[in-house]
Formats: C-alpha cells, structure tokens, sequence
C-alpha cells in the first residue's frame, strides 16, 4: 500500500509496529497505533478533511486540540454514529469508520460551496436582517434550505446502544491539567499525604511536551495517594468546589468491553484545587488563513515529533514575534523545508493565502512594502498564547488584560481554596512553568496540613518577576489583503463581520459576539474569541481590557447528552413505586398503568377479554355484587398532639373541631391564594390521634406543605406528624356485598350498619390477629369500606377477600373501573387542577366561616368569587353513543368556536355501563345555571365531530346518598 | 452547593427544596386584602444577602431558614425554623 507518504519515522507515540485500518469517506487508509484520525490522515496526505460551516470552503487539520475548528467528522455507522467529533481527539482503533460532514454530495464536489458566492448575504446578523418576512416563508424556504446548507453532522436516529454512567469522588486536592506544571504540583503535593486527584483531558500525561518527565510521570503513577484519571474533561466548577467531568472511558474503542460504560460523569469534591490547564495557541488574522496547510505552529510541530508526521513539505511560519526555534528545529530534523519565517515583529506580514483545497503560495509584504509570492504547501501561525481562563471564568472571574504577555490571565490566581500554576499563569518558559508548579505543590500541601499560615507571597512574586520580564510584540491581524480573513473558522465569521457589527452600532463584545455568531460554535471561541476582541479594539479604538472577554458558562467543551443522563434512560429513567399488592396483581393477569412513580393496576381482564368489556365488568360488579380495588397508592400521614384539632382546622377549609373519635370526615384543602390544593379524608382514632389521607397525585406535597404549616406557620401547636404512606396497604371494598364480605374476613368485630355506620371507623384485628384499620368510606357510591392492614400483610388481605368473597362474586378492580365508579357518583378528582375554587368544585359550602385557615381570605378575591367563573357540572350526550374526550372544549349551540365564546372544558369523561350512557364531568362558564341547557363538545384537536350534549348534575348516580348508607 | 443542615450536616443541593423569601410573615387572622396579597405574592429579588426556607425533604424533612448569598451561593448561617429536640 502506498498510503503513508507523509510518515516520518521516530514518533514519539507511535507504535510501527502495529499498523491499524481506517477508512475515512468510504477510502481505506492505515494509521498506527498511538495515531489519532488527525494524524493517521495527515500521515496519508489527506490534508483537505471538512467544509465550512456558512460558505462551505475546503478546510483541513488546523490543531492537535479539543478545541479543532475544522476537522470534525462523524465517527462510526448505525446507532453508534457521532456528530462533530474533533477528529484530532479521536484515537485510531482498527477498523475506525469515519466521514466527513457538511459537504453533499462529497467533499471534492460540493453542490453548497456556492454559498461562497452568496457570502454577501451571509454577513453578520444576516439572520436578523433576511428572514423578517413574509412569515410562512421560514417553515417553506429559510428552515429546510438555510438549515440544510448551514450545519454540522447528523445523528443517527438511533437509540444509543451504549451505556453511560456517573461516579462521586471526594479528595483533598483536585489537580486539572496533566502538563508538567500539573504532574509536577502534583507530585510535590502529594508527598504530604493528601488525596491527590489529576485530571487530564488527553489519552496520557504530558502536555505539549513531556520530554525528561516520564520519570516524573513513573513516580506519580505509582504514588498509592494519587489518582490519576486520563481521557476526563473537567467541564465545569460548581459552588462549593464540586466539579463536573467527563471521562472517555472506551471512546477510543471501537466498541465498548464488556460492562464497560461508554462514558463516565464525574461528581468531583475537593478541598483545593490547583488549576494548571494550561494555554492555547492562537492564530493570526489574514487574507484566505483558512486553507487546508494553515495550521497552528504548535500543532505542526506535534504532529511531526509526536506522531512522525509530515504536515507539509515546504512550510512558511507566520509569527507574531515568537522565534519557533522548537519548530524550526523540529522542522529541519524532519527535513522539511523552511521557505520563510514572516516574523510581524519585523514590519513582515501575509497578505495571502493562494490555493483552494491545499496551500500553493503565500504572498509576503515586507515593512518596505514591497510583496513577492512564495511556492509551499503548510503555513505555521503562531499568534501567542492564550490562558485557558474558561474555569475560573465560571467562578465569575474577569480575566485580566496583560500588556506584556498580550494575553487574558486569571483576575486571581489564587483564592482561598485554589492556586494556578504553568502557562495558565503566564508563565512562558517550560523552566518556569516547572519552578512554579513546584511552590505551587508546596504551598498546597502547606495549606493541607495547616491551612492558616500559607505564605503567597513567594508564589505571587514569582509570577509578577515573569509578567514585568515578558514583552509578546502586539499583533493580531495583517493590515493588507483582502476579505476572506477568517476570526471564527467554525462559524466562518470574518473580519469584515466583526467590523461591520461596530459601525452597525454594537460595542459590547457579548452583542458583537451574539450577532455575527462568533464564538458560538463548538469550541466556544477557544480559537476566536481574541481576534474578534482584538479587531473591536481596533475599529472602536479601545484597549484589549477594555473590550474584554466574553463570560464562560459551563461546558468548558460539549458534553453529551448520555454522559449527562447517565443510568436515567428506559426503565431506569425513574424510580417506580410498586404498592404492597404488586406481585399478587402481577399473578392475576392485571394491567398496570404509570401514575406518577406509581405502577397502579388499571384492569383485569379475564381471557379475551378487551379493556373495556373488563372496565365494564369490573364496574358492573362493585354494582350489583363487590369488587375491591388497591388503594395504597394514597398518601397517609399521622397526626398526633393535643393540638391536633386546632392544627387540623388550619389546613382544611372545613371544621375538625367537633370530629368524634371514631369518625372519619371528607377535608378539602386551599392553597394560601385561594385555589383548591388536595382534599382526602381525615379520621379521628383517638382524643389526639388522627390518621389523614390524600390523593395519589399530591402526597408529597401535601406532606411538604402541612410540615411547613407546622414548623412554619404555627410552630407553637404542640403536634408531630409522620408520613406514614408506606406503612400500611390500603384495599377499597365497595359493593352491596361489601359488609358481608367483611365481616368473614373481621369475624372479631361489629362491622354492621348499627354499629358502624357511614363514615365510622374502628380499629382492631382481622384475618388471622392483623391489625387493622377500618373506615367506612366511599368513592365509589357503592356501600363501601377502606381496609389498611400493616404494608406486609397487603397480599394476605386481597387473597383473602378473593377467598372469602368468592361465593359473593367479588372482583378485583382497577384504577379505569375506580375512575368510572367516581365519575358516575360525581366526585371530584382531575377536576382538582391548580385552577379551580371550592365553589367551583361545587364545594363552596364546606369553607367555613367561623375559623382562619389556609387560603380564606384570598378566596374571597372578587376574581375567585365572580359568578360568571367555571364551574362542575355533568354532561349526557343527547346520543347515548356519543363519546367525547377529557380536554374537549364547550360552546353554546350556534356559537362560533373561538376562544372568545369557549365556555369551558371537559375535565373527565367515561362510558357509563350503569347508566348505559357516555357521560362527562366539565367546568362550564355559570354551569349551575345552565342544567338543562344543551351545548356542544368540540374536540378540533383530535378531528372529531361536535357532541350535542347536556347540562346535567354532575351526581349522576344515586343522588340521594342511599347506597353509601345502606 | 451544599447546605449545612443543623441535623444531618453539610448536604448536596439535590437533597433539598426551595420556597422561597424567610422574610415575609403570614398576617394576623381578619388583615386587609392588601396584607395577604403582599404576602402571597410581593418578593424582593435581592442581589447579595437574602433569607430563604429551604427544606431537607431528602433528610431528616425539617424547614430551614438559610442565610444565603444570591450571587455567590455562599451561606452563613443555616437553623431549624422550629427547632427540635433539646435546641426547643
Ligand atoms: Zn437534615
């Protein structure tokens, strides 16, 4: 194979001898192992590797970074495709798949790059200014087109096959940066015992140049107190140093091993933390500095020391001031031929770039001015250096503008509980950066061990000798040449985009950077951000520091969405609540349906069965014979004291004041602005004794709330409240059967009409001596009984009332059956929705006036009392077959529909197998009113014809309370 | 973040929840409309210091009252609204 033509030999982390295939756009290459896609590609000459994002121009490897601007590609096939992935952090495996993105329908021949003809209208703002009107033309043209054009790679579509997951750790001092100012703090610091963490978002520790440190690196290694995490990317610092990260655990496989997680996300807790993250290298701003064969002189310079790679065969290097002599050097040793160093400290500047898909010539202006053209193939630009301040960003730091070293440094380098060391500080020489990594150990471990007396004066003025000796020539673009200089090579902003932003009237570096998008893509400005800074000093004549930087917010670099996620996906997205009667629902056959965290049974059909004949016969049978139904799910609290009555009376709207012991009442609670919270009952057990329930829906909160009316509001009534939801298993009995199913099952007590009439209740012992609480309660209309037995004796209980109610005919029955049960009784459920008053609900009548309590008196607000409000009324459908669906609207016969004459909603509906009817409950504009009256249900949502129906009371069955009672 | 609970100690974030201003009382039984309204609706946003309930509903389920910082998070004080045990 011929491939390699660009292979030097003596890469440092390249392995020759185990050769690995990859193909990139359907092309098979060989890399080796220590390659990443960057190199392995370079080292086969593919230099030409992505189109722009606006214009489409040919790009190719510009960094050996995270922060690539232009060769993302999209790595693997199927459900394990990624979009956007720096192909200079993808490590080669063999059998790598990989192609290019932005381009159709390939990369030499691209049907978009006409949008380079269009550049005109793609200035800064062009989405501000293009695509005002007319509106229609966004979903028909602007969206399908313009987001065609413009955008990066696609996803799969797939669900991810790969699992992800999250870890907390905890140490002493948290070391970001695994340069040799990092492994060096660290290794100084860890010799006082301390927990010692080092992050380093590369595969191995080293930073730009390792050389003489890998016995450093040894000796940390194997240090027990040190914990070393490669290939883990700290995106952001939370309040009290807690750190998030993500670690690549098996990215550079190619499928994950077994039970190893793709990613992992890191919690991180520290104590300290030593900041040595280092510094970027930053380009120059100059006519076409986006051709393939640009590339930062630092990266060009890596590629052939560490990765044997040629980047190019006869190179000019543009310089800011810096004299590269490492790159010279490194270039001569590869016999690469140096064509020119354009040194802009000397008056020499590019004024172009020739080519298309590769560097052909530069053209050179001299300080005489006079230019000559230059045949090569790669230009090296070494701007500077830019701190990677992003973190301490974060904190709210505004990094500081220094003169001398032409660079943002952290406003603070140290603080309480952090220090910054290495090229982060400033600092410009490896010597330096290893001098002061050392103090900085040091001081850390003296902080560690007695945390008073750290002394920074040594660590400070080490750093201020190294900013008074610098002096960076200040240069950040080349005066001449023509339009194409490109600031964000991502989001192809330009200079031109920048200066018009400013005479367009923008000064703030935020709005600039929001209107021509500078900045924005995924490398978050890390490459633009200061040749857009600097081209605003220059056109609005302010300094560097007055322009300033742009705020940084957490991630430091994109951070996937399965990282984040972590276990939460599929059945693992939440918790589920399974209630004490699960596993016997599960034996029969029944159907379970989410609520909330809740899995609750919805039905239980018999063989062949569909849900509704179930539904049907379920309701028929707490009808005619008995059913019972799980009701565990409800919220249970415990209320004890002597103050409970009074307590009681403050968070329910009616009266508990005169509640006897051994009765339960029906409580309705408000909200303090007057809107209806919950409503339950509440059952007097003993003189100070109460045992509360509430809805499914809002136990948590009701608990929440009432323990804040405690400890709160009324801190000096003398209560304790528990929740005791899990602590017992609830069943509902319901059925004209009901008393005598169970009194089998109670033989020990009177559970007659005399001795226990309606909303009695009464402890003691059924089946076999369980405990048990018996309330005679009904939702359901039906002669009924709440049984709560101790949660572990859930399943005896159901079993034993479908053994002792077999002759009766009894049924279990779930929450759909339970649902029509109330609705044809009337009683309120989803009709509690955060909006509706008491009155509304139709229980004005129970708040009472001769007591405070929670929400009395902004119940009264004119607005909540207005008669023209919503409220509960039922519908019938004048077809007794009409049905109608929860959320469909109400319009008066003949009236327009439009929200205007809407007169209301249908809160629950149901077919009736009792009254052989569909039939509704709805909130309805003055229902009470209008019984009688007949309008129409409309449901334009779903397609479905208007319903005449109408008015009626919503207690459709048994108005009389006669069943409950019997 | 974290919270210094006075009962279970310093606690991630994830483990508690906000109300809200500790600083508004609940009016005298038969107040004016306009106390109530203020109560239930009117808050200051204050930049720097504030006093907030918060309250340890994955703990020991106590309202706190918290003294915190809302733009730098820091806390300085942290006490049981109604204190429990032997602190009553
Ligand atoms: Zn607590």
């Amino acid at each position: 194979m011929s491939g390699q033509i660009n292979r030097l030999s003596g890469g440092r982390r390249i392995n020759p001898e185990k050769p690995l295939r990859f193909t990139f756009d359907g092309k098979s290459f060989v890399g080796y192992e220590g390659d990443t896609l960057a190199s392995a590609l370079l080292a086969n000459g593919v230099t030409f590797v992505a189109r722009s994002f606006k214009y489409h121009r040919p790009r190719g490897v510009f960094t050996c970074d995270p922060h690539e601007p232009n060769a993302l590609v999209q790595l693997r096939n199927g459900a394990r495709q990624e979009p956007n992935i720096p192909a200079t952090m993808i490590e080669l495996y063999d059998g790598l798949e990989a192609s290019s993105q932005n381009r159709w329908p390939s990369l030499r021949f691209d049907l978009l790059s006409v949008n380079q003809l269009l550049a005109p209208i793609f200035v800064a703002g062009f989405y501000y200014k293009t695509f005002k009107w007319p509106a229609k033309f966004w979903t028909k043209i602007y969206e399908p087109v313009i987001r065609r054009a413009a955008g990066l790679g696609r996803l799969s579509g797939k669900i991810d096959p790969d699992s992800y997951e999250k870890t907390h750790h905890h140490c002493d001092i948290l070391v970001i940066g695994g340069g040799v100012a990092g492994i060096e703090a660290a290794r100084v610091v860890a010799q006082c015992g301390a927990r010692v963490t080092l992050v380093e978002e590369h595969a191995r520790l080293g930073g730009l140049d390792s050389a003489g440190f890998e016995d450093s690196i040894a000796r940390l290694e194997a240090m027990e107190n040190v914990r070393i995490l490669p290939r883990t990317m700290v995106f952001g610092w939370y309040d009290d140093n807690t750190f998030g990260a993500v670690e690549q655990v098996s990215d550079h496989l190619e499928v994950p091993g077994a039970n190893q997680p793709r990613q992992r996300m890191w919690k991180i807790v520290t104590k300290q933390v030593i900041l040595a993250t280092g510094a970027h290298e930053r380009s120059l701003t100059f006519a076409n500095n986006d051709r393939p064969g640009v590339m930062l002189a630092s990266a060009a310079e890596r590629y052939i020391r560490e990765y044997g790679v040629r980047p190019g065969r006869r190179a000019v290097v543009f310089t800011a001031g810096d004299k590269c002599d490492a790159l010279v050097e490194t270039m001569r040793e590869a016999g690469i031929e140096l064509a020119a160093i354009v040194d802009a400290s000397k008056g020499e500047e590019i004024e172009d770039v020739r080519g298309s898909t590769a560097v052909r010539a530069v053209t050179l202006r001299g300080p005489d001015g006079r230019t000559r053209t230059i045949a090569c193939d790669l230009v090296c630009v070494s701007g500077g250096w830019n701190p990677a301040v992003q973190l301490l960003a974060q904190r709210g730091q505004k990094p500081r503008w220094s003169e001398n070293h032409q660079a943002f440094l952290p406003q603070h380098m140290a603080g309480d509980d952090f220090l910054c060391t290495g090229s982060l500080a400033g600092l410009e020489t490896r010597a330096d950066c290893v001098a002061h990594a050392r103090m900085t150990g040091a001081l850390a471990a003296h902080r560690y061990s007695c945390p008073a007396s750290a002394n920074l004066a040594e660590f400070y003025g080490f750093l201020e000798k190294a900013e008074a000796s610098a002096a960076r020539h200040p240069f950040f673009e080349s005066a001449v040449g023509g339009s194409k200089k490109f600031i964000d090579l991502q989001h192809d902003v330009t200079r031109g985009d920048v200066a018009l932003a400013t005479r367009e009237g923008y000064r703030s570096v935020e709005h600039v950077k929001r209107y021509t998008t500078m900045g924005m893509a995924t490398d978050q400005g890390k490459n633009s951000n200061i040749h857009g800074i600097a081209a605003m000093s220059k056109s609005l004549g302010k300094s560097m520091g007055q322009v300033g930087t742009t705020g940084f917010r957490p991630p430091y670099r994109p951070v996937s969405i399965g990282a984040l996620a972590g276990r939460s996906r599929g059945r693992q997205w939440r918790p589920i609540l399974r209630t004490p009667l699960h596993g016997w629902v599960e034996e029969k056959g029944g159907v379970f349906v989410e609520s909330g965290l809740w899995h609750r049974s919805q039905y239980f059909p018999e063989p062949g069965e569909t849900m509704q004949q179930a539904i049907k016969r379920e309701v028929l049978a707490a009808r005619n014979t008995v059913g019972f139904c799980d009701v565990s799910t409800l919220g249970k609290i415990d209320l004890q004291g002597p103050d409970a009555a009074a307590f009681l009376n403050k968070v329910y709207c009616n009266g508990f004041a005169k509640l006897p012991v051994g009765k339960a009442r029906y409580g309705l609670m408000l909200r303090e602005d007057g809107i209806v919270f919950d409503d339950g009952t509440v059952t007097r057990l003993g003189e100070e004794h109460y045992f509360i329930t509430t809805t499914s829906a809002e136990s948590d909160s009701v608990l929440s709330h009432i323990e804040f009316c405690h400890q709160v509001l009324w801190p000096q009534m003398d209560i304790a409240l528990a929740d005791v939801s899990e602590d017992w298993a609830g069943i509902a009995l319901a059925g004209p059967h009901a008393r005598s199913v169970l009194q089998r099952i109670a033989p020990d007590m009177d559970v007659s009409n005399d001795a226990m009439p309606f909303l009695a209740a009464r402890e003691g012992t059924i089946l076999d001596g369980v405990r048990a609480r018996l309330f005679r309660i009904s939702f359901s209309g039906e002669l009924a009984f709440e049984i709560y037995v101790p949660a572990r004796h859930g399943r005896a209980l159901a079993e034993a009332l479908e053994c002792e109610g077999q002759e009766f005919g009894i049924t279990p029955y779930g929450v759909e059956a339970l649902d029509v049960l109330r609705i044809e009784k009337g009683h309120v459920s989803s009709e509690l929705n955060r909006f509706t008053t008491a009155s509304d609900l139709g229980l004005g009548m129970m708040m009472s006036t001769k007591k405070d309590y929670v929400g009395r008196t902004l119940s009264a607000r004119p607005g909540l009392a207005d008669s023209d409000r919503e409220a509960v009324v039922g519908l019938k459908p004048l077809d007794p077959s009409h049905s109608f669906r929860q959320g469909a609207h109400i319009f008066s016969k003949g009236a327009a529909i439009a929200p205007e004459s809407d007169d209301g909603y249908v809160t629950s509906s149901a077919w009736s197998p009792t009254l052989g009817s569909h039939i509704g409950i709805a909130l309805v504009r003055r229902g009470r009113e209008r019984l009688g009256e007949v309008i129409e249900i409309v449901d334009p949502l779903h397609g479905e014809r208007p319903v005449p129906a109408e008015i009626v009371s919503h207690h459709f069955f048994d108005p009389e309370n006669e069943r409950v009672r019997s | 973040m974290r919270i210094p609970c006075p009962l279970c100690g310093a606690r991630p974030l994830e483990e508690f929840v906000y109300r809200g201003d500790a600083t508004v009382t609940r009016p005298e039984e038969g107040a004016p409309m306009e106390e109530w309204v203020s109560y239930v609706y009117l808050r200051n946003n204050p930049k720097g210091a504030h006093r907030e309930h918060w309250r340890h509903v994955a703990g020991c389920g106590s309202w706190l009252i918290v003294d915190r910082n809302t733009l730098t998070h820091e806390i300085t004080r942290v006490a049981e609204v109604r204190p429990s045990g032997d602190a009553r």
